[in-house]
């Protein structure tokens, strides 16, 4: 599909592109581009449900035994925010 | 409470996707996936989701770090605010008045300047100021 930039250097992703990938205004892009083939990349940030990824996320083992208030500490200590 | 805007922070974020404290985690998971759901709409700001991201990476790993950030950042009805140098300076007059480390004076003048109706958060320092703190249920 061919367009245009508008003057203010936007586009439109066309709509028949917004339903097949179910995108709307709201969705974050993620727009990069391909140095070798001189493409520019936009992919929609969109990510499974919650539930999808909750279930996933949960069987991934802690590589740690502190506490969420003690590596809060540690952040604010290594960010000096103390 | 639910049809006011209210300001996330870090502890929520992190209890929700992690288990640390059973009841904590519970009713923080319980929130996310309500605004995941669009029963509410939040806000918070990049700075959180620094915190977050330390300590997310720190129990579950970098990978996991990225990819719990990232679904955050896809919530449609969370608003993550950018520190510009007119809150930052709205947050240093307060600064004085307010006994807050300099991140938690940030979030604070965001939500207040957002009209927030409360901040969800488990960190007491946050107890007794204008933006009620509340935690999750």
């Amino acid at each position: 599909m061919l367009t245009k930039m508008s003057k203010g250097l936007q586009i439109t992703i066309p709509a028949s592109l917004r339903n097949e990938l179910g995108i709307d205004e709201k969705t974050l892009l993620d727009i990069g581009l391909d140095r070798k083939t001189k493409r520019i990349i936009i992919e929609p940030l969109k990510e499974s449900s919650f539930k999808t990824l909750f279930a996933k996320w949960d069987k991934i083992k802690n590589r740690t035994n502190k506490s969420v208030e003690e590596l809060q500490r540690e952040y604010e200590r290594e960010n000096m925010l103390h | 409470m639910s049809e006011k805007i209210c300001f996330i922070d870090a502890d929520v974020f992190v209890h929700g996707l992690l288990e640390s404290d059973t009841i904590k985690h519970k009713a923080s998971r319980k929130l996310l996936e309500q605004i995941e759901q669009g029963y509410i709409f939040c806000i918070t700001d990049y700075l959180v989701l620094t915190e977050t991201f330390y300590i997310l990476e720190n129990y579950r790993g970098r990978e996991t770090a990225v990819e719990m950030i990232k679904k955050i950042m896809s919530l449609y009805n969370l608003e993550i605010l950018s520190l510009d140098g007119f809150t930052f300076f709205e947050g240093l007059k307060r600064a004085e008045k307010y006994n807050l480390k300099i991140n938690d004076m940030m979030h604070y003048t965001l939500a207040l300047l957002k009209n927030a109706a409360g901040i969800y958060s488990y960190d007491m320092d946050f107890n007794g100021l204008e933006v009620k703190r509340i935690e999750p249920d």
